[in-house]
């Protein structure tokens, strides 16, 4: 197991580092003088040319590249060419919001997926059977940004049910130090903040989780059938096991192991992913954070971003493959 | 009178005519196609959009002309969908959007697919360290997030509709890099590509001639589902900003307008989703059906 640990480690350290020179090289070469974004347009070239010394832009692209590369290593990823804050404190500062919301998606996405794929499969040919594939189907059509807006419609105009916008009602005062929002009200029992936050975060979660929702859905359905097909089901069945027993106890070990997987990819996704939805719900995430800064064309941040997320994308993969082996000791041995 | 002992075996009628095996072939794919009735059904959305789109415009007003006076009106006889901010009709605006979201989904593909399968039909013939360095940059671009690529292409190639196609493009490159790879690996074992080497074709002859023809079938049910996808990842890169620009009637862009109405016009944020969600529905129904059909 260590070895296939080892393995997959080794596997996942150039992909980092070729998704950092990919990375930079695109926003690298992309137009906009970073010296010009930061002082004005109407700067003389003298001061430009400075500034572009100082930022190491005057330095042949290897170089900035490998400089580049050394500070982040080191966790530093270059400062913010709008704001001149580290790129690492900004992103950071917003990542538990989006970490949050993938969290709160992926539970609803489980919850949905899991009962409806399950249900359909144990239900085959039945009329439930056939409405849920339709769901998910539909769920893997429908654009995640026209279903927050119709949430938001139904929800926030129509029956002014939820919050539309935001994290949490400014009228609060929360602290901006505080990053899990719900999870902190919920810890310091302040339930007014605790509900608050909670409707807030229900739209947007409920946005994101349906494309994963679907998926999950899917791929639980597919994957039961195959695995109630199996000589052992059969046994178990001739043993006059009840349903319920062989699908949750025997069933149920087999099946999920591939869905897990999904699971697992979907929730990196999300978190690179969320982009859409923060941008329909205003929520104050890595993903809105990644629209502005290519609006104010602020590549260094865009730059950290993406290879913030990219690493916690792979991260979650390589965790994703271990668990697998874990479950599944015909991967670790294969 | 009895065959001689040394006459070759009486062939089936199948391998005797192999037109008529194809035909077979054809009609057995087309009775399952026909049979999954998702697929029929995707099939019929998609060739009713495709004739509102080609049609549609030229029976509803322009669909850049602004009336102020009658800005945000309700759905009515007068304007089916309602008017947008501006004045204009956003019926003639959804229907005039078909053509930009079918071609933007289909120019995507072609670029992901043409770009995809020579990389993959090269790495995969040549299988030296030029092909295999090829396709670990291929799978780099796996490794991110589809939006997060898309999003950092586009920032790359710069706002505008082109970019969103391009970005689209690149992003569903590398699965049929892989696909195309995987396929003219087993392709190039086969005896028919000896049998080319051996009447002396070139490399490329034999990649061309030989093994992209043998190796179609799974890449076009590949971007059938792939033209849902791409357009539902132009229509995000105009809902963010990314993709087309104003005035032009894209469905992701009038979404992205429409919420600045969302309490004073909830309807303009209805009609652009639901037509781009029965475009999505239709190609991964369809493609569905082609994979089902293929299996």
């Amino acid at each position: 197991m260590l070895a296939y640990v080892a393995r997959r480690l080794l596997i996942a350290i150039p992909i980092l580092f070729g998704i950092s020179l990919i990375v930079f090289l695109m926003l690298h070469s992309a137009g906009g003088d970073p010296a010009v974004l930061m002082l004005g347009i109407h700067a003389d070239p003298a001061s430009v040319a400075n500034l572009r010394h100082q930022l190491g832009l005057d330095r042949p692209l290897p170089v900035q590249y490998l400089d580049f590369l050394g500070h982040a290593l080191q966790g530093d990823l270059g400062r913010s060419y709008r704001s001149n804050t580290p790129v690492t404190h900004e992103v950071l500062q917003r990542f538990p919001a989006t970490v949050e919301l993938a969290i709160a998606a992926m539970i609803i996405a489980v919850v949905i997926g899991f009962s409806m794929g399950t249900l359909a499969a144990v239900r085959r040919h039945s009329l439930f059977d056939y409405s849920s594939t339709l769901v998910a189907l539909a769920g893997v059509s429908i654009p995640t940004f026209w279903l927050g807006l119709i949430l938001i419609i139904v929800f926030g105009v129509w029956l002014g049910w939820l919050p539309i916008s935001g994290r949490v009602d400014p009228r609060l005062g929360l602290s901006p130090n505080i990053h899990f929002v719900v999870l902190d009200a919920l810890v310091h029992g302040n339930w007014p903040e605790f509900t608050d936050a909670l409707k807030h975060l229900i739209l947007p979660a409920i946005t994101l989780a349906g494309w994963p929702a679907a998926i999950i859905a899917r791929m639980t359905r597919a994957s039961l059938i195959e695995t109630l097909g199996h000589d052992y089901i059969r046994t178990a069945r001739a043993k006059g096991l009840r349903d319920r027993t062989i699908v949750f106890g025997h069933a149920y070990r087999n099946a999920l192991i591939p869905v897990l997987t999904v699971v697992g990819l979907e929730f990196g996704s999300l978190l690179g992913g969320a982009v859409v939805t923060e941008t329909v719900f205003a929520w104050p995430g890595v993903g809105s954070l990644t629209i502005s800064a290519i609006g104010d064309r602020d590549y260094q941040l865009v730059q950290g971003i993406v290879l913030l997320l990219g690493a916690v994308f792979i991260t979650l993969n390589l965790i994703v493959d271990i668990v697998y082996a874990l479950l599944d000791p015909r991967i670790r041995y294969g | 009178m009895s065959p001689s002992p040394l006459a070759p075996p009486a062939l089936a009628s199948a391998e005797r005519f192999p037109l008529q095996r194809r035909q077979g072939r054809r009609f057995v794919f087309l009775r399952r196609y026909v049979a999954n009735r998702g697929a029929v059904v995707g099939a019929i959305i998609l060739w009713a959009l495709i004739a509102w789109s080609a049609i549609g415009p030229f029976f509803v007003s322009d669909p850049v002309k602004q009336d102020i006076l009658h800005r945000l009106a309700r759905p009515s006889a007068a304007f089916w969908f309602g008017t947008d901010e501006l004045g204009r009709d956003v019926f003639a605006r959804v229907v005039n959007g078909g053509r930009i979201s079918l071609a933007s989904g289909l120019v995507s593909v072609l670029v992901g697919l043409v770009g995809g399968t020579i990389i993959g039909v090269v790495t995969g013939y040549i299988e030296r360290w030029v092909g295999l360095v090829l396709m670990a940059v291929i799978d780099l671009l796996l490794a991110l997030p589809a939006i997060l690529l898309a999003i950092t292409v586009a920032a790359r190639l710069g706002i505008g509709l082109t970019s969103a196609m391009l970005a689209a493009g690149v992003v569903g490159l590398p699965a049929y890099a892989r696909l195309a790879r995987a396929s003219t690996l087993a392709a190039k074992r086969q005896e028919y590509v000896d049998a080319a080497r051996a009447l002396g074709a070139s490399d490329l002859r034999i990649m061309v001639r030989h093994i992209l023809p043998n190796i179609l079938t799974p890449l076009i049910v590949q971007s059938t589902i792939g033209v849902g996808n791409a357009i539902l990842l132009v229509a995000a890169l105009g809902f963010l900003g990314l993709g087309a620009q104003p005035p032009t009637p894209e469905w992701g862009r009038m979404l992205s307008d429409a919420q600045s109405y969302i309490t004073a016009a909830p309807y303009l944020g209805i009609f652009p989703g639901l037509a781009i969600a029965l475009t999505v529905l239709s190609f991964n129904l369809i493609g569905d059906g082609l994979r089902d059909a293929l299996d």
